[in-house]
């Protein structure tokens, strides 16, 4: 499936799971600061894309690491306290990032 | 423990006429840092063994990197100081910070990309150190344009703090990353326990260096706190005082 | 010294343009890093000069 070997399918699928969340709660906090400016998409693609970067990188350097039979679970465990910063805090800062632009 | 002093320094006349005081020591002490640093480092250090003369831009390369991520963690702690207590010199720092860190962080970049060609053959390789540089680059792109892009100063202010707050995750993972992957960047030169595994030879241009550059951040960066304070408070009477009498001295010179 | 003549010193042993762009390139963003809030600074208190000169008629 996707051209990859069966035995790195479940590392895919441990970094998919845990690196969305991760994704869909920084891509909020974008969107939650840029929703009421005029041309916010460009914006908000400029302020998410770095945030997005090392969470990109760890998954990406997981499913490298599968592939070559190294160990996963460092990137794996990173991605999961990721996760759970994202979860515990992300929604802070959509609060804050809401209240902004709905008093703008 | 009484908070007062804080709160006092926070007050705009008082900081304006406290920055103006220090701003020409804080201006010497890091030019003459810098010029002796530099030279010592150019003309005097010795050459390293394997990178012959390109070593050098280290006393340049170096200060800048440590710069572009301390000023990145300043703009933090100004985004929860101007969140948290709601102080407003805290959005003036994390205004006038902004720009001096994104420029140090391009230098970092710039002169990290000329050492790299003649020591590792490449300008640019994407391994954890410089592509962690190059995120920090946009993550002060996109604090610099939304400042600009909401018209409320005040919600400008809110919205830079908050994001400033949440791109400080990126800080530790550049700091750390040369010790979690092992790339091609070299490791720690300098640590707070080990004896370092350069000569003092060739760091001691660093020891001068590094702080020159910290000392021209400070410098620069009360100049433009200063201009921004007179710019917001126009109207108030410390600000028409204060913009009189320059005024006042520009005009007898 | 670490050069034996000032030749050596520009040629910076094959790494000249290199080791001088470096620092070309630091020197430039130290200066703007100077000059831009100096130039700001100057633009505020003309600004102001010419509105105070405008609002308070001799």
């Amino acid at each position: 499936m996707l051209g990859l070997p069966s035995t790195s399918l479940p590392t895919l699928m441990i970094t998919l799971a845990l690196g969305t969340p991760v994704l869909t709660l920084l891509g909020a906090i974008g969107a939650a600061l840029t929703v009421g400016l005029r041309r916010g998409g460009l914006l908000l693609a400029l302020l998410v894309l770095p945030l997005y970067i090392p969470v990109l990188i760890l998954g990406s350097g997981a499913l490298r690491a599968a592939l070559d039979g190294l160990a996963v679970q460092g990137f794996v465990l990173w991605l999961a306290s990721l996760a759970a910063l994202a979860i515990t805090l992300a929604p802070w800062a959509i609060i804050a990032g809401l209240r902004i632009s709905l008093n703008e | 423990m009484s908070w007062a002093w804080f709160h006092r320094l926070a007050s705009p006349p008082r900081f304006y006429g406290l920055a103006g005081r220090l701003l020409p020591w804080l201006g010497v002490a890091a030019a003459v840092l810098l010029i002796v640093g530099m030279v010592w480092g150019l003309a005097f250090a010795p050459p390293d063994y394997q990178q012959g003369n390109s070593v050098r831009i280290l006393y340049i390369h170096v200060p800048a990197a440590m710069l572009a991520q301390s000023c990145y963690v300043l703009l933090a702690i100004a985004g929860v100081v101007s969140l948290v207590w709601k102080i407003k010199l805290a959005d003036v720092a994390l205004h006038s910070a902004a720009p001096i860190g994104a420029s140090m962080t391009a230098l970092a970049l710039v002169t990290g990309a000329i050492w790299g060609k003649p020591t590792w053959g490449a300008w640019w390789v994407w391994d954890a150190r410089l592509t962690s540089m190059l995120i920090l680059l946009f993550l002060y792109a996109g604090l610099i344009a939304l400042g600009q892009a909401i018209s409320n100063r005040d919600s400008a202010a809110k919205a830079c703090a908050v994001l400033a707050i949440v791109g400080v995750v990126n800080v530790p993972i550049i700091k750390y990353s040369v010790v979690w992957w092992s790339t091609l960047h070299q490791g720690a030169t300098f640590t707070l326990t080990e004896k370092p595994a350069m000569p003092a030879e060739m760091w001691l241009p660093l020891a001068l260096t590094v702080p020159g550059f910290y000392l021209f951040f400070g410098c620069v960066l009360l100049l433009r706190m200063r201009t921004e304070l007179l710019r917001r408070e126009g109207r108030s009477q410390w600000a028409q005082a204060a913009l009189g009498l320059s005024i006042d001295s520009r005009k007898t010179r | 010294m670490s050069f034996a003549s000032f030749g050596d010193f520009l040629a910076m042993g094959r790494h000249g343009l290199y080791v001088w762009s470096a620092y070309g390139c630091c020197l430039l963003v130290l200066a703007w890093n100077l000059a831009a809030p100096i130039v700001a600074r100057r633009r505020l208190l003309a600004a102001e000069a010419r509105r105070a000169r405008r609002s308070s008629p001799p």
